[in-house]
């Protein structure tokens, strides 16, 4: 089923821890870059700095300046003419030169050019220099002509000034093109930073974009593989799930297939018991009858097991009398108790606290059943003692029953499985006791089911104590007329009723039919459940016995048309071999008023019946088939020629025993009647359904007890509408036979 | 009262009457408006002397120089005012300086910006060694934008000359 996978959670964690490491390198990443910004605006600061005033272009003007004015005194020493217009231009060169000095002073330059201790030192020699030359100039510009020696000084120191301008701009080119190369080297440094940043950069986003691919690719497949486990599980689950539908259908199938023939079994040996058997015989078919009842109980323990295991279990509450219901569970056992040499104690307080409670009597009723049976088989002469006390717990009513037994006792080691579905303590108790070893498991389901608990402790060689702990609340009795049965007196004769008995298997029929004319009741048997609403319409009953699964229409169906079509309809009692809860509420949702389970017995069918037959009715189904007889005599002059399959005869007498036999042909006549009767009425209403019913039961019944002729002769007229001359041939058919077999 | 005159001449002018010729200047000429100009006072220049300039509508402003040290006022008639009074018409001014330094200014500098031929600084004449008698001094206080290499090349002192080329 599984395709090999493992669903991915190694690498969704790597995933992870790579989300993590990226989230790191994220941070890391953001921290550069805020650095990288910062540097960068710092440098475009310095860059802004740099808007300064050009330093060598000054310096190169200073040094021009001088020279203009070294060439203007130069001229005037040269040609001696000092005149006001010549010394005018002097001192405009002078002044010239001396803004320069001023703009040399004031201006910004780049930010360490005035910090440079030459150029410091060269600019204050150049600076000194021209100033020194301010007074005469002031002079000038006052009026003052100078001497041409004078001007010959001067023009020796300007000569002076204008090697130290040249000097001073050497400098300041030298010292330009020092701080240009160490800013081109620092511009080259700072590429290089932002190179290696950047490339740190794309290679994280690069790492980035890969890794989040690789963890959406990780995610994706994870996903998929989670889809897929998904997808297995759920077919698992189905594959499972319709397994263990099948094994629950088949479970419950194969309850129903062997509880319908140990159904006939026990019915049978229940039959034979009543039989004038010789005194061993009886002792083998009691052997048979008590092996049917273990086996039941072993199919009604594996059904509850299935049903507890697929939580099918249904809790039904009720109000309980609790005394009642103890008393009752251990009288069940005192026969097979006294069977063993034990003795059976009841240890019920005389007033219990709250003797009236609310809870499933049934499952507590198998509960206590199981303990006390179990406490019997592993007790030999010794007590079992049945214990019942109430308490409170939490403000909450609290039962406790104790089964305790004086017997062989678990060890340890067995204690620890006793719960365990399918294992007993060893496997020499299931040689010698036998059992399933799902009684304890179901119990404890149960108990769990109405909330409590059950326990045990046991010695080896001391006994055994069981308790169960359950939760209850008091109750006020009410009367459940729906499916328990109104006190009657089982034991009571009946009246003689008349009683539909729909059933469809042939041996279920006759047992039943057997057990109805023990109890002393008119039978009328319908094979399913359209002939049962056939029948039931066509006549009254007191009582219609229901079959559940039947073939063309089930029990459920054939009683809800019973009931919508029958005006006074007679109760309808459930009889099924599927006893679920689901069942029973079917059946009471149909209208049902009881509900039996298959196997029923013959003292079970009395109990039924009394407590749905007034007692007081009239006797007046005596009457009722042999009366019609004589009239149906009457009317037939001749003796019609009748044969009889007397192979069937002597097989039916063999298995059933003559007494039987003849109670069945009896039978046979006495619905044969009735058949007729609604064969009658089906001809005057036309109904050409209800005709081939009723010629299709005759025709079973016929051959049932080996009327051959009578069932051919019916089965031939389903063939075509019959006229009222064939019906009235086939009437005489019977009668002739009952002349003959009924003396 | 020489003022009154020239404003009485002014407002005539925008009256519409006869454009007079730009006066003869009375004092020592400080500059000269040379080549595409249409009022002339001195052959085809138009002369003018420190008076005349300071007649002209101008602005002060304190602003931040990189020639100056801390903040200081330059005042003076704006740039355009004297294009007007000598009726420049061109798209280029070439502004000289005494030392023959010169520097092309478009036209726009003085349409669009207020910028003005500085003769006073902190309320002092300009004297040639303070980079008189006039400069060119560009709005540096309204505009930052403008405080950079080009227009510092363009902030031309110790003016003597515009030339207004077509």
């Amino acid at each position: 089923m599984t395709t090999g996978f493992s669903p991915d959670g190694s690498s969704i964690r790597t995933a992870g821890r790579r989300t993590l490491l990226l989230q790191g390198i994220a941070v890391v990443l953001t921290a550069i870059l805020i650095l990288l910004f910062v540097d960068l605006s710092r440098r475009y600061r310095l860059l802004e700095d740099g808007i300064r005033e050009n330093a060598l272009w000054s310096v190169y003007q200073l040094d021009r300046e001088t020279r203009a004015l070294d060439f203007q005194l130069g001229l005037m020493v040269q040609s001696n003419a000092v005149d006001k217009d010549v010394l005018k231009k002097l001192a405009l060169r002078y002044n010239i030169l001396y803004s320069r000095i001023k703009v040399l002073q004031d201006s910004r330059f780049e930010s360490s050019f005035r910090q440079d201790p030459g150029v410091q030192r060269q600019m204050k020699q150049v600076q000194d220099q021209v100033l020194a030359y301010a007074p005469l100039f002031d002079r000038i510009d006052e009026g003052y002509v100078p001497r041409t020696e004078e001007l010959q000084a001067l023009l020796q120191q300007v000569d002076l000034l204008m090697q130290n301008t040249g000097d001073f701009l050497i400098r300041a080119n030298n010292y330009i093109s020092t701080s240009r190369a160490d800013n081109r080297d620092m511009i080259i440094r700072l590429e290089s930073t932002t190179a290696a940043f950047l490339s740190l950069l794309l290679g994280s986003v690069v790492y980035l974009v890969v890794s989040l691919r690789r963890q959406l690719k990780s995610v994706r497949e994870a996903s998929r593989n989670f889809e897929l486990m998904a997808e297995e599980i759920s077919e698992a689950y189905k594959a499972a799930d319709a397994g263990n539908r099948a094994k629950s259908q088949f479970m419950a199938t194969m309850g129903h297939e062997i509880r319908t023939p140990l159904n006939a079994i026990l019915g049978t040996a229940e039959l034979l018991e009543l039989a004038n058997l010789p005194e061993d015989s009886t002792n083998l078919v009691r052997t048979i009858h008590s092996s049917g009842e273990a086996l039941l109980e072993i199919i009604n323990e594996i059904l509850d097991y299935s049903k507890i295991e697929n939580g099918k279990m249904e809790l039904e509450l009720r109000s309980i009398d609790l005394r009642s219901l103890a008393t009752k569970t251990a009288e069940i056992i005192r026969g097979r108790a006294g069977e063993q040499g034990n003795k059976l104690i009841l240890d019920i307080p005389e007033r219990l606290p709250v003797p009236l409670v609310r809870t499933d009597p049934t499952r507590l009723r198998q509960v206590l059943l199981n303990l006390l049976s179990n406490a019997v088989k592993f007790t030999h002469k010794g007590r079992v003692t049945l214990r019942l006390r109430q308490f409170h717990r939490e403000g909450v009513l609290h039962l406790r029953f104790e089964v305790e037994d004086t017997g062989i006792g678990i060890d340890p080691a067995g204690l620890a499985k006793l719960f365990q579905p399918f294992t007993q303590v060893d496997a020499s108790i299931s040689r010698k006791y036998g059992g399933t070893g799902l009684g304890l498991t179901i119990c404890k389901q149960i108990v769990e089911k109405l909330g409590g608990e059950l326990g045990v402790r046991s010695e080896p060689g001391q006994g055994s104590l069981f308790w169960m702990e359950v939760p209850a609340e008091a109750a006020e009795m009410e009367t459940d007329a729906a499916l328990s049965m109104p006190a009657a007196d089982p034991e009571a004769p009946l009246t003689r009723s008349n009683i539909l008995l729909v059933e469809d298997n042939l041996v279920n029929q006759q047992v039943a039919t057997r057990f109805l004319d023990r109890l002393g009741q008119t039978v009328t048997i319908a094979n399913n459940g359209i002939e049962a609403v056939a029948i039931a319409r066509a006549k009254p009953f007191d009582i219609i016995l229901m079959d559940m699964q039947m073939p063309e229409m089930d029990g459920i169906e054939a009683t809800r048309r019973i009931r919508a079509e029958v005006v006074n309809p007679a109760p309808i009692i459930a009889m099924t071999a599927n006893a679920s809860d689901e069942d029973r509420r079917r059946c009471l949702e149909a209208g049902m008023v009881g509900f039996e389970s298959k196997p029923i017995t013959l003292k079970r069918l009395q109990a039924v019946l009394a407590a749905h037959l007034a007692p007081a009715r009239p006797v007046h189904a005596e009457a009722n088939g042999e009366a019609a007889l004589p009239s149906a005599e009457t009317r037939n002059q001749e003796e019609p020629e009748v044969t009889f399959d007397t192979a069937r005869r002597d097989e039916l007498v063999e298995v059933l025993g003559e007494d039987v036999y003849q109670e069945l042909v009896e039978t046979f006549f006495t619905d044969a009647v009735e058949i007729m009767e609604s064969l009658h009425k089906a001809m005057a209403s036309e109904d050409a359904i209800l005709i081939d019913r009723s010629l299709h039961t005759l025709k079973g019944a016929a051959v049932n007890i080996g009327l051959n002729d009578v069932a051919d002769l019916a089965n031939s007229m389903r063939d075509h509408t019959p006229t009222i001359a064939g019906i009235e041939s086939l009437m005489d058919k019977i009668n002739a036979h009952k002349r003959q077999l009924v003396a | 009262m020489k003022a009154f005159i020239l404003a009485l001449m002014a407002s005539a002018a925008l009256i519409g009457g006869p454009a007079f010729a730009l006066d003869k200047p009375t004092g020592e000429p400080v500059l000269t408006v040379k080549g595409a100009v249409s009022e002339t006072n001195d052959g085809a220049n138009a002369v003018f002397d420190m008076k005349m300039l300071e007649a002209l509508p101008g602005r002060t402003a304190k602003m931040e120089t990189p020639w100056t040290e801390g903040e200081v006022e330059f005042s003076g008639p704006l740039l355009r005012e004297i294009l007007k009074a000598a009726g420049a018409k061109g798209k280029t001014l070439k502004v000289i300086a005494l030392n023959d330094y010169s520097a092309d200014v478009p036209m726009e500098d003085a349409d669009t910006l207020d910028t003005m031929l500085a003769s006073k600084m902190n309320g002092t004449e300009m004297s040639v060694r303070d980079k008189g008698p006039l400069m060119l001094v560009y709005p540096f206080d309204l505009d930052k934008g403008l405080y950079n290499e080009k227009y510092f090349s363009r902030s031309v002192w110790q003016i003597k000359e515009i030339e207004v080329l077509p």
